[in-house]
């Protein structure tokens, strides 16, 4: 694990199913929960400033219990570019994700970077990756 | 957690936290590598220690500090976790596309 959080994957389909599939309430709800999850899709609204609100339970446990998360959607490019924001630790966090066709299918990466962009050096960067960093270099084997 | 992302959300902490990374170090010695008054430096290395990631132990005069462990682990455990949440939730995404691509075949794949 190094540098920004970032997943790539190369899916076969064709790229407008996909991006069905990361973009409306429906499609988002047949995947976005881990395992042992259950997702609920309360809202997507699928343009610039609209909301992203879920809510992920764990299987089994009461309808009124679970987590509603309250996204931003800040940029949409179909099909090929999404992104929305999450509050995080009292900041906000930037989940992107591109699709690209390639040969043999289509392909997605994914990152997950802590806004607040700083100028770092003429360079505009997230911090995610100083906190990949420290927790690389200074966490010990518990 | 919380604490841990607020301490570290600020440029400046996140450069003291940087430069003890090679050991410890008194309030002096980071104020020379770092672009702000000492009186600065202390004010960050308290938001610092309340947030429990550096100590201090008094070396005669000095007062050296250095970084704590135990919030780092947190973080990397953090860090791991939402890595495996993403790949966990990707392979899901697999199947559903798996799926919907049986129930319903494009003309080409027909």
């Amino acid at each position: 694990m190094s540098g920004k959080q970032m997943i790539e994957r190369v899916w076969s389909g064709p790229i407008d199913l996909i991006w069905e599939l990361w973009t409306t309430a429906e499609g988002v709800a047949s995947w976005f929960g881990p395992r042992g999850f259950t997702v609920e899709v309360e809202q997507f609204e699928l343009r610039e400033g609209g909301a992203f609100v879920y809510v992920m339970r764990s299987d089994g446990a009461p309808a009124d219990a679970g987590r509603r998360m309250v996204s931003t959607v800040t940029v949409v490019e179909p099909p090929h570019t999404l992104v929305y924001e999450s509050p995080f630790g009292g900041e906000s966090m930037t989940t992107a994700v591109t699709f690209s066709e390639v040969d043999g299918g289509v392909r997605m990466v994914l990152t997950i970077d802590a806004t607040k962009p700083e100028m770092t050096g003429g360079a505009t960067k997230g911090w995610m990756s100083s906190l990949e960093r420290f927790a690389e270099r200074v966490a010990q084997p518990s | 957690m919380d604490h841990t992302l607020q301490a570290l959300a600020d440029p400046v902490r996140r450069a003291i936290v940087e430069h003890l990374m090679t050991g410890e170090q008194p309030v002096g010695a980071l104020a020379r590598r770092l672009p702000i008054a000492q009186s600065g430096v202390s004010r960050h290395l308290r938001i610092l220690k309340a947030a429990g990631l550096v100590r201090v132990r008094p070396d005669g005069q000095r007062r050296l500090y250095s970084l704590q462990a135990a919030p780092f682990n947190e973080l990397s455990e953090w860090l791991m976790q939402a890595r495996r949440l993403w790949e966990d939730r990707l392979n899901t995404f697999e199947t559903a596309l798996a799926r919907r691509r049986a129930d319903h075949p494009t003309s080409e794949e027909r």
